[in-house]
């Protein structure tokens, strides 16, 4: 990968883990990507006014769940590609975020390569 | 003073020598005997049995010359005791237990040395009775037919004059004198009596000597009437003969001198006789038994026996030819016919009988006329006192006689007006100024009591009591039984000074005193005594007024017993009459001879009607053959029975009654009929017909009862088993083995625990402690294995209660119940275990995530670390490895943690087509005790098509369970208010349905309810908080969403939307409650 290529693409993540999300910005940092962190879906949302060219979403939030925030998004017409992250996987939650439109939806601990492999498919499809 | 029997043996001057030839020619027999004064002499006690309720004329001859002969010969005194046992007034020989009772009682303290029974039937009675009453006395006889004694052997202490009534040689002399008859009439009465005399009869001229030459008819069972009308209409060549008639068929009692009076004075034709008594009452005569001579002969035996003998009965010679010279004149008869020795009385003396010794012997009269006019001219003085002594005799006896005549047939009440009116006479007869009956008092023992008393006027009467100790002389002497006489005060001795002094108060200057005895102890004293002149007492006068006042005081005991007897009567008369119900008595053979007022008044029958054997005219006569052959067949074997009949009522109801009767069983022991009850049983019937009907519908149900009944009573004897009972028992060795009716449960439960059984045991101590009343009830359930089957069975043991106590046992098979309820309890446990999985699954679910997000942090940040120093290019080889490392430890945690959550997730296969309505009744029965235990109500209102949906029942159950649990938990916080939980099933569109569950419980505040389905939040006291966690999960799981409203009044309602299929199930349940 070469340091001159165009601007490094925006990740946002979105966990309310304080220490995932720093290892999170520490892994897509050195994986040379823009991270911006938020610890929940309403903090996104208030903040927010970038379109970010993905969206590393955990699915179990305190408030607003990443599912909600998935709904709203689609609701509100923002076309964010999203990676879904959650330690707590089930299959209905993995289909409905998935015909909600869900890039990928990774089971913690996840892997680095998977990450940045759905990151990248995301932004692929962006 | 002296001894009245002594005095007979003083030396007699010439004219009292011819006076004893005068006036006592019994006193003749006296020669051989020796008395001796009587003081030193034990007392002879001599009872005198009279078959008839009175003197009849022959008694009486006999009796006077019995008496007098006995006294005559023997030196000590004698005490005659009297009894008229009225045998011929009654059928049989059987006495009347009060009579029986009557004599017991008299002679219990006498000790009879001798029992002179008059009369077959009295000397039937004396054998029969005389060891029970008499003391077993000897028994002498007089005036018996030997066959009317029939068998009846005589032990050698019975002894008597056999009676002949010479039929035969009466009849021979009646033909010698009237050769011409062709018939003859014989006539005789209906009692036992007249029928032995009538059996003599027949057995002497039934004999071909009189067949050939006479025609003989038995005249008997006539009135008097009747035999009256046909001798009147009897023709010439016809005779009478005329036997005993005491009774006629109209049963009145009478006399046979006066019948044989009446019968010859009407009868055309002549009227001959055996009897002695009957000459000169109208008979011609006959070969006559002499009564007078039958007591004579009788008294010589008496003498015998006494003095220690066993003399054999001695046969005849009292009969004789004995003539009516009147009689012979009327019917023309010739005197010279007459058989030779022959005594011809009443003959009108003719001048030449009267002067005939003085015509063909007048020196011999001349001679004896001197020696009585020297003789009176000597002891002018004497001879008027043997004139009078005379006179006094002569009507003394008749007074005796008739006295005791009237005594026996005045009824007891009037007893004491004729004591005082015979002491009258007596007085006046004698010429007495005072006479004076008095009794002892046993409560008074220092005086004697005036009970009667008779004064001639204008002397002074003595009344009231006299005391004993102002003659005591007197009365010792007679308290040991002796007569005192005296015919001047001057001749009481010395000792007698008191007695003297008191008498000569009273202006008493002659008396004679003479002991009562009352029922065999000296009771009183019957005194005479003269004011205006000194008189002599003669030794005669004195035995005659013993007599008198035997007499006296048998009326007196008479009185006694009859009013003791009446009193008894009365008051059983009056209970009888009185009584609820209706009574008879019967006598042996089973005549009814008493009924009470009751059944009287109930019978409408008359006490003058024959009911003796008519009272079963008033049984229904449909019953009456059946009743009376019962009572007869009970009569006859002398026991008790219970008849039930009809018994017609006056207004001709018939009244069904129960008729008992028992034996009547006197103080001897001996049968003396019955006594018997009659109850009216209609009402009864008609209650005991609505008992029996009770009963019946009781036992029916007892019966059909599905469970096993048993009743035992307060022993544990088991009293009644119901028919499911007999039936198990029949088809089960358990655990009813050993038990039918009469086996004592508790022994038999006892010998099965002792065996170690223990269901026994736990029976017997159940069964126990109701029996002790410990417990009210006890209910014990116990598995029972029949072969491969279990059934599960409730034994109940309650109080039995009744007075007599006791329990009522029941089992009931509760296997169907049981294993229901055993269902239920693996559904909840199922339901429970679902629950704990659930929450271990949830545990680790959380576990996980919360694990997995550290580790995601540490598997991240290795892999960050390790992508840093790559693009530095600082990398070394050793640290990548380690940080490649410290991320795939951490990867395996998290893969632990994950399996972990696999194996605790008890995965169901998703289903589909779930009724959503029957899945919550199921689980709405599940929790049903609990809902009932706390009063909570179950509103049901389900959508009858909702669709039905998928997934997984058992979480769905769990979602529901939760949900009910916690409404009925926040009701049951909730004190007081409805207590209510609704369940609502609805469509809802587009593909889900809604299950709204509404409690009244203490709700939540605004706050709390967003955070109540977050994990161990709760908001009750001590909850987990896992609860709703779960319940969302599922139901997100399912892909449904759930949520909590607070209700406008107070409670919550949890809404759970779930997706349906889109067909529709109908509910199956139950209706909505």
């Amino acid at each position: 990968m070469s340091p001159s290529a165009a601007p490094l693409p925006l990740v946002y993540v979105i966990d309310d883990d304080a220490s995932l999300l720093r290892a999170l910005r520490r892994l897509l940092g050195a994986g040379g990507f823009r991270v911006c962190t938020f610890s929940s879906a309403e903090e996104f949302l208030e903040s927010a006014e970038a379109t970010p060219a993905c969206l590393v979403l955990d699915v179990h939030l305190g408030g607003l769940s990443g599912l909600d925030l998935q709904e709203r998004l689609v609701a509100a017409g923002r076309r964010i590609p999203i990676v879904f992250i959650t330690a707590h996987d089930d299959a209905v939650t993995r289909e409905r975020a998935r015909r909600a439109g869900a890039i990928d939806y990774l089971r913690k601990p996840f892997n680095d390569d998977s990450l940045i492999a759905g990151i990248k498919r995301a932004l692929g499809d962006a | 003073m002296r001894l009245l029997r002594g005095a007979r043996h003083a030396a007699l001057a010439p004219w009292a020598l011819f006076l004893a030839l005068l006036i006592a020619p019994s006193a003749m027999a006296a020669d051989g005997v020796s008395p001796v004064i009587g003081e030193t002499l034990r007392p002879v006690n001599v009872l005198l049995l009279f078959a008839s309720p009175r003197l009849t004329p022959a008694q009486m001859a006999i009796d006077e010359a019995f008496r007098s002969t006995l006294t005559s010969r023997l030196s000590a005194p004698v005490y005659f005791y009297t009894e008229y046992l009225d045998l011929t007034l009654f059928h049989g020989d059987e006495p009347r237990p009060e009579l029986r009772a009557l004599l017991e009682r008299k002679y219990r303290g006498v000790k009879l040395d001798l029992v002179v029974a008059l009369a077959s039937t009295a000397l039937r009675f004396a054998i029969q009775y005389r060891a029970d009453l008499f003391r077993g006395a000897p028994v002498v006889f007089a005036s018996v037919d030997r066959a009317a004694l029939g068998d009846l052997p005589l032990r050698d202490d019975i002894t008597g004059i056999w009676l002949n009534a010479d039929w035969a040689r009466t009849l021979d002399a009646a033909l010698r004198l009237q050769p011409a008859t062709r018939r003859v009439v014989l006539i005789t009465g209906t009692s036992s009596t007249d029928r032995v005399w009538q059996a003599a009869a027949k057995r002497q001229l039934d004999v071909d000597r009189y067949r050939a030459g006479v025609e003989i008819e038995y005249l008997t069972d006539l009135s008097v009437d009747q035999v009256l009308q046909r001798v009147a209409g009897l023709s010439r060549g016809t005779i009478v003969l005329f036997g005993a008639f005491s009774r006629d068929a109209t049963g009145q009692n009478l006399i046979g001198a006066e019948v044989v009076r009446r019968v010859a004075a009407s009868s055309r034709v002549p009227v001959y006789g055996p009897g002695e008594t009957y000459i000169g009452a109208g008979i011609v005569g006959g070969h006559v038994v002499s009564f007078q001579a039958q007591g004579v002969r009788a008294a010589e035996l008496a003498v015998r026996v006494l003095g220690g003998e066993r003399p054999s009965p001695a046969d005849g010679g009292t009969n004789a030819y004995v003539f009516d010279w009147r009689q012979l004149r009327r019917w023309g008869l010739d005197e010279a016919r007459l058989p030779a020795g022959s005594e011809v009385r009443f003959r009108t003396p003719s001048p030449w009988d009267l002067y005939k010794w003085q015509l063909l012997g007048g020196v011999a009269l001349v001679t004896l006329q001197t020696a009585l006019i020297v003789g009176l001219l000597v002891n002018r003085r004497q001879r008027r006192r043997a004139q009078q002594a005379l006179a006094e005799r002569l009507r003394f006896e008749t007074l005796v006689s008739e006295l005791s005549a009237a005594f026996v047939t005045s009824p007891a009440r009037e007893v004491g007006g004729r004591i005082e009116k015979a002491l009258g006479r007596i007085v006046e007869d004698l010429r007495l100024d005072r006479a004076v009956l008095a009794e002892l008092d046993d409560r008074r023992p220092d005086v004697i009591e005036v009970t009667h008393s008779w004064t001639r006027d204008g002397v002074p009467a003595i009344v009231g009591s006299l005391e004993k100790r102002a003659f005591p002389w007197v009365a010792s002497r007679l308290q040991a039984g002796h007569i005192v006489a005296a015919g001047r005060l001057d001749d009481l001795p010395d000792t007698a000074q008191t007695d003297r002094r008191n008498m000569t108060a009273l202006g008493t200057r002659s008396f004679v005193a003479v002991p009562l005895i009352i029922e065999g102890v000296v009771g009183g004293a019957l005194a005479f005594s003269s004011i205006r002149a000194e008189r002599e007492w003669p030794d005669e006068l004195a035995q005659r007024l013993r007599l008198l006042a035997e007499i006296f005081a048998n009326a007196l005991a008479r009185r006694r017993a009859a009013s003791a007897a009446r009193e008894s009567e009365d008051r059983f008369r009056l209970l009888a009459d009185t009584a609820p119900l209706m009574i008879w008595m019967a006598e042996p053979d089973g005549r009814r001879t008493y009924f009470n007022r009751r059944w009287l008044d109930m019978t409408g029958r008359r006490p003058d009607e024959d009911l003796t054997d008519g009272w079963v005219n008033s049984v229904n006569p449909d019953d009456r053959k059946a009743a009376s052959e019962t009572y007869y067949r009970a009569v006859a074997e002398r026991r008790s029975f219970t008849i039930d009949y009809r018994l017609r009522r006056r207004d001709g109801e018939d009244r069904w009654i129960l008729d008992h009767g028992v034996p009547r069983i006197d103080e001897d022991g001996s049968f003396v009929g019955y006594v018997g009850s009659v109850i009216d049983i209609t009402a009864l019937n008609t209650a005991l017909k609505a008992v029996l009907e009770s009963n019946a519908l009781r036992s029916a149900i007892f019966g059909s009862l599905y469970g096993q009944v048993a009743a035992i009573d307060r022993d544990g004897v088991i009293i009644a088993l119901n028919h499911s009972w007999t039936r198990f028992a029949e088809e089960n060795a358990e655990p009813a083995r050993g038990l039918a009716v009469g086996a004592n449960c508790l022994e038999v439960w006892r010998a099965a625990a002792a065996g170690g059984d223990a269901h026994a045991y736990r029976a017997l101590e159940a069964v126990t402690a109701v029996l002790n009343g410990k417990k009210e009830d006890v209910r014990l359930e116990y598995a029972c294995r029949s072969g491969a089957v279990e059934r599960w069975f409730e034994m109940a043991v309650e109080p039995f209660r009744r007075p007599e106590g006791g329990a009522v046992i029941s089992y009931i098979d509760i296997t169907r119940r049981h294993n229901a309820e055993e269902e239920a309890r693996r559904q909840r446990e199922d339901l429970a275990h679902a629950q704990r999985v659930t929450t271990l699954g949830e545990l680790s679910a959380s576990l996980a995530h919360e694990i997995n997000q550290p580790l995601a942090a540490i598997v991240t940040n290795a892999q960050a670390a390790i992508r840093l120093l790559e693009r530095q290019g600082m990398a070394h080889a050793d640290v990548s490895e380690a940080l490649t490392d410290m991320a795939a430890d951490a990867r395996r945690a998290s893969a632990i943690i994950q399996r972990l959550r696999a194996l605790s997730r008890k995965e169901h296969a998703p289903q589909s087509g779930i009724a959503l309505n029957d899945l919550i009744d199921d689980v709405v029965s599940l929790l049903r005790h609990d809902f009932m235990r706390k009063r909570i109500t179950v509103l049901r209102v389900f959508d009858p098509v909702v669709p039905s949906i998928a997934g997984d029942p058992v979480q769905l159950q769990q979602v529901i369970l939760n949900l009910l649990v916690n409404a009925s938990e926040a009701i049951a916080h909730n004190d007081g208010g409805r207590r209510e939980i609704a369940i609502v099933t609805t469509r809802r569109t587009p593909g889900l349905v809604e299950i709204a569950i509404r409690d009244s419980g203490i709700g939540a505040k605004e706050s709390e309810l967003a955070r109540m389905f977050e994990r161990f939040v709760s908001t009750k006291p001590g909850g987990l908080g896992m609860g709703l966690a779960i319940s969302r999960t599922i139901v997100e799981a399912h892909g449904g969403r759930i949520r909590a409203i607070a209700n406008p009044d107070r409670g919550l309602t949890l809404h759970v939307e779930l997706p349906c299929e889109q067909s529709v199930t109908e509910h199956s349940g139950s209706p909505s409650r």
